[in-house]
C-alpha cells in the first residue's frame, strides 16, 4: 500500500449512499453476544418489550423476569421470555495489494472495492452497527468500529487516502481486527496467502462470527483481451506468460476453476462467498450481498 | 531516366512487400499488460507469433522497405540518358593500296556517314574519326590492310555507342584482298552479333602497281617467263636481278620500299645437296605453297627465312634495308623442261616476290568467306552489346551508400526498441 497523490480518484459517493438507504443486512445468523439494543435477532432472551412466549419458572431463574401479573391471577410462576435485539459489530477487510490497481489507469478493482465498503458501511451503520475497517498493507490502516456520524467520511477518507501497491499478505490485515461479530473480506483473493487467510477466517467462523468475503473481479481478468499480449503480473513482475490464441481457453478454464474452488472452500468453511465484477453497479452489488445475508437468515429461522 | 538491369529493381520491390508481410506476421514478443491473474496463463514462451491487423514497428517497417528499395534501384542502375539516335552507322573504310581507285569508296563513305556516325579508316591501322560535316576522309596510303584491326576497332566502337543509340550498323568498304585477309578475321567477326553490310570495291591499284615485278635477267631466262605467265611484268615495287646484284639495285630498295629480290640463275650446288642429288627432285615450302621439282639447292642464304627446303634448311632469306629488304634465294631454276611454267613455279615465284616482310597474297578473297564475313541478322539493339557488369550507373555508388546508412539506422533502431 502506498500514499499516491496521483491515484485515481474515488468518484461521488451521494448517488450510491443514496441507492442503498433503506437496505437491510441481517445478520446471517442470531447474534451471540450481548450488546447495544439493536436490529439485529439475538441468541439471548432478554428484557425487551417485544413478547415471544412464557416458560414455567424453573430453579435458578432470575426471579427479576417473573410475569407478577400472571402469577397474581393464577398462582403459577412463569417467565416472560421475550426476544433480544442487539447491533452487530461489522469491520471490513479492505485488500490494498497491487493486484487490486487493476485495470490502469482507472484501478476499477480498487474503486470498486471501496465503494462495497463504504455502501455496506452505510447499511450497517444505519442499522446501528458499528462500523471499522481494516486496510491491509503496509502499513495497515485501522478505523475502530464506531457508531457515531462521520463514521463513513471517516471511512472514505481512509480509503482516499490509499493507494493499493505491493504484495501484503492479507492475512496480516485479518489479524488486526478487533473482536467482533461480523467481518466482510473485500479482495480478489490472489496474494500468496490464500490458505493461512482461509485458516484465520475459520477460526473467526468456530468463534461464532459472521465472516463473508467479497470476491472482487476485473472484467478484463475474465474477458481478457483478444489480442496477443504478454501478460505481467503486477505483485511479481518476474512472472510473464503469453496470452494468445493458444494460451486463452487454458487461461480461463484454469481461472474458473481456481474461482469455483475458492467459493467452494470458504462456503464450506461457513463464510459467505459473493463475486462482484468491475462495471457493474455497486449499489446492485450491495444490495445482493444484503439480501443474500437476509435470505440465509430466514432459511435458518432467524427473522430480519 | 532509364535502368540498367531493371530485373533488381523488380527483386527490391519484391523484397520491400516481403519487408511489409513479415510485419503482419512476423513472430514477436507481444506487448505487456499487466494482468493480476497472469498465474493462471499456461506456461509458454513468451514469443509468439501474432497477426496484427495493421503492420508493426512502422518505423522499422518504412526504413527496411527503403533500405531493399534502394538497394535493388542501385543495382537496376538508374541513368539519365540524352536522347538515343535509332542508328549509329560505323563504316570501316578501306584505305589500303589494295583499294583501286581510292577516292570512290570515299564518295560512298561519306554518303553513307551522317552527324555522329563513326569512320573507321584502316590499312595497316585504322584511325576512328566521329563524323560531322566538317570532317574530312584520311587520305589512302600504300600500306596492306588489316582487317582483323578494323574490325576489333569498330567493336570497340560500337560498345561505347551502345549507351546512345538504339541501333547499331556496321558497314565495310573494301576490295577484301587476300593480302588484308588473316585467320583471325572470321573470330573477330563472330564477336558481333549482327550482319555487316559489305561494299566491295575494285582492287588493284597501287598495291597491286607495288607488285609489279622488273626483272633483270638474260633473254632466254626461265624465271623472265613465269613473271611474264603471272602478267606481273613491269616497274613496281619488285626488282627480280637474276645476275649479280648491284649497289643500285640496293640503293633502289633502300630508297623505294621495294623488295629487291635476287635470285641468281646459276646456283651453285651446296654440299648438302650434292648429298642428296640421288633424289632426283626436291620440295621447297614456302608460305601457302609447296613446290615440287628438280630444283638445284644452293648454299643457306642469309636473312630471316621466308622459304624452307624439305628438311628445314633455308631455301630464301630476308633482309631489311631502309624502307626496302633483300632477298636471297638459293633456289636454282632448271633451264631446261617447263619446271619454270608450272603452277608450282608460279606460286613459289609469287611468294617470294612479296611485299617486305610479308609473303605476298594477292587477288580477291573468296565469296564464300565474304559472307561469312557479312553474316546474317541486320543491326544489333544497343542494349544487346552492354555486357553485365560493363556499365555501371554513377548513381549506383551513392544508392548503394544511402541503403547501406538506412539498414545502420534501423540496426540503431531496432536495438533501441529491444532495449525498450
Amino acid at each position: 500500500m502506498r500514499r499516491s497523490g496521483d491515484a485515481p480518484s474515488l468518484p461521488p459517493l451521494g448517488a450510491l449512499l443514496d441507492a442503498v438507504r433503506g437496505v437491510t443486512w441481517p445478520a446471517r445468523r442470531p447474534v451471540h453476544r450481548r450488546g447495544a439494543p439493536g436490529t439485529h435477532v439475538s441468541r439471548l432472551t432478554g428484557a425487551s418489550p417485544e413478547f415471544t412466549a412464557y416458560r414455567p419458572y424453573r430453579q435458578g431463574d432470575d426471579p427479576r423476569r417473573l410475569d407478577w401479573k400472571l402469577l397474581a391471577r393464577t398462582d403459577r410462576a412463569y417467565l416472560r421470555i421475550t426476544s433480544d435485539r442487539a447491533t452487530i459489530g461489522t469491520v471490513f477487510v479492505l485488500d490494498a495489494s497491487a493486484s487490486m490497481a487493476f485495470p490502469e489507469p482507472g484501478w476499477d478493482k480498487w474503486t470498486l472495492g471501496a465503494q462495497l465498503l463504504i455502501g455496506l458501511g452505510a447499511v450497517a451503520l444505519a442499522s446501528g452497527d458499528p462500523v471499522g475497517m481494516v486496510v491491509g498493507g503496509a502499513p495497515t490502516q485501522i478505523a475502530p468500529p464506531r457508531t457515531r456520524r462521520g463514521t463513513i467520511a471517516e471511512l472514505t477518507r481512509i480509503v482516499r487516502e490509499t493507494s493499493p501497491a505491493g504484495s501484503a499478505p492479507l492475512v496480516a490485515a485479518l489479524g488486526r481486527v478487533p473482536n467482533v461479530p461480523r467481518v466482510v473480506l473485500i479482495s480478489d483473493f490472489l496474494g500468496d496467502d490464500g490458505d493461512a487467510l482461509l485458516r484465520a477466517a475459520r477460526a473467526r467462523l468456530a468463534a461464532g462470527d459472521d465472516v463473508q468475503a467479497v470476491h472482487v473481479l476485473a472484467r478484463e481478468e475474465l474477458e481478457p483481451p483478444a489480442r496477443a499480449l504478454l501478460a505481467v503480473d503486477p505483485e511479481r513482475r518476474q512472472l510473464e506468460r503469453a496470452l494468445g490464441e493458444e494460451t486463452r481457453a487454458a487461461y480461463l478454464a484454469a481461472f474458473g476453476a481456481w474461482r469455483d474452488q475458492l467459493a467452494r472452500d470458504w462456503r464450506a468453511a461457513g463464510a459467505a462467498v459473493h463475486e462482484a465484477v468491475t462495471g457493474e453497479d455497486p449499489a446492485t452489488a450491495v444490495r445482493r450481498i444484503a439480501h443474500a445475508a437476509l435470505e440465509t437468515a430466514v432459511e435458518r429461522g432467524v427473522g430480519a | 531516366m532509364t535502368l540498367l538491369a531493371p530485373i533488381w529493381l523488380i527483386v527490391g520491390a519484391a523484397a520491400a512487400l516481403g519487408v511489409l508481410a513479415l510485419h503482419f506476421i512476423a513472430r514477436q514478443r507481444p506487448a505487456p499488460m499487466t494482468l493480476p491473474t497472469t498465474r493462471f496463463i499456461p506456461d509458454v514462451p513468451a514469443r509468439a507469433a501474432s497477426r496484427a491487423p495493421r503492420p508493426t514497428d512502422l518505423l522499422l517497417l518504412l526504413l527496411r522497405a527503403l533500405a531493399v528499395v534502394l538497394l535493388g534501384l542501385a543495382f537496376a542502375g538508374p541513368i539519365v540518358r540524352p536522347t538515343r539516335a535509332p542508328i549509329v552507322r560505323i563504316v570501316m573504310l578501306d584505305r589500303s593500296g589494295a583499294v583501286a581507285q581510292p577516292d570512290s569508296p570515299a564518295v560512298r563513305a561519306a554518303d553513307l556517314l551522317r552527324d555522329g556516325d563513326v569512320l573507321v579508316a584502316f590499312d595497316t591501322t585504322a584511325s576512328v574519326v566521329e563524323w560531322s560535316e566538317h570532317e574530312t576522309i584520311p587520305a589512302a596510303r600504300q600500306a596492306p590492310a588489316d582487317l582483323t584491326a578494323a574490325l576489333l576497332i569498330a567493336l570497340g566502337e560500337a560498345r561505347e555507342l551502345s549507351s546512345r543509340a538504339d541501333s547499331i550498323e556496321l558497314v565495310l568498304i573494301s576490295p577484301i584482298d587476300a593480302a588484308g585477309w588473316s585467320a583471325a578475321v572470321l573470330p573477330v567477326r563472330a564477336e558481333w552479333p549482327g550482319g555487316i553490310r559489305v561494299e566491295r570495291t575494285h582492287a588493284g591499284g597501287q598495291e597491286a602497281l607495288a607488285h609489279r615485278i622488273e626483272v633483270r635477267s638474260e633473254a632466254d631466262d626461265p624465271l623472265a617467263a613465269t613473271v611474264a605467265l603471272l602478267g606481273r611484268v613491269g616497274a613496281g615495287g619488285v626488282r627480280l636481278v637474276r645476275d649479280a646484284a648491284t649497289a643500285a639495285d640496293s640503293a633502289w630498295a633502300l630508297d623505294s620500299g621495294g623488295a629487291l629480290v635476287h635470285w641468281p640463275a646459276v646456283v651453285r650446288m651446296s654440299m648438302a645437296d650434292s648429298t642428296s642429288a640421288s633424289l632426283g627432285a626436291g620440295a621447297v615450302i614456302a608460305p601457302d605453297v609447296v613446290a615440287v621439282a628438280p630444283w638445284i639447292r644452293g648454299d643457306s642464304p642469309d636473312g630471316r627465312p621466308i622459304a624452307w627446303w624439305v628438311d628445314g634448311t633455308a631455301a630464301a632469306g630476308e633482309s631489311p634495308l631502309g624502307t626496302g629488304c633483300v632477298r636471297e634465294v638459293a633456289i636454282g631454276v632448271p633451264a631446261a623442261g617447263d619446271v619454270a611454267l608450272s603452277t608450282s613455279t608460279q606460286r613459289l615465284l609469287h611468294a617470294l616476290t612479296g611485299r617486305c616482310g610479308a609473303p605476298a597474297r594477292l587477288g580477291p578473297v573468296a565469296d564464300t568467306l565474304v559472307r561469312q564475313l557479312a553474316g546474317g541478322g541486320g543491326l544489333v539493339s544497343g542494349t544487346r552489346l552492354v555486357r553485365a557488369g560493363a556499365q555501371m550507373s554513377p548513381a549506383t555508388p551513392w544508392l548503394l551508400a544511402a541503403g547501406l546508412a538506412l539498414l545502420l539506422i534501423e540496426w540503431l533502431v531496432r536495438a533501441r526498441v529491444v532495449r525498450s
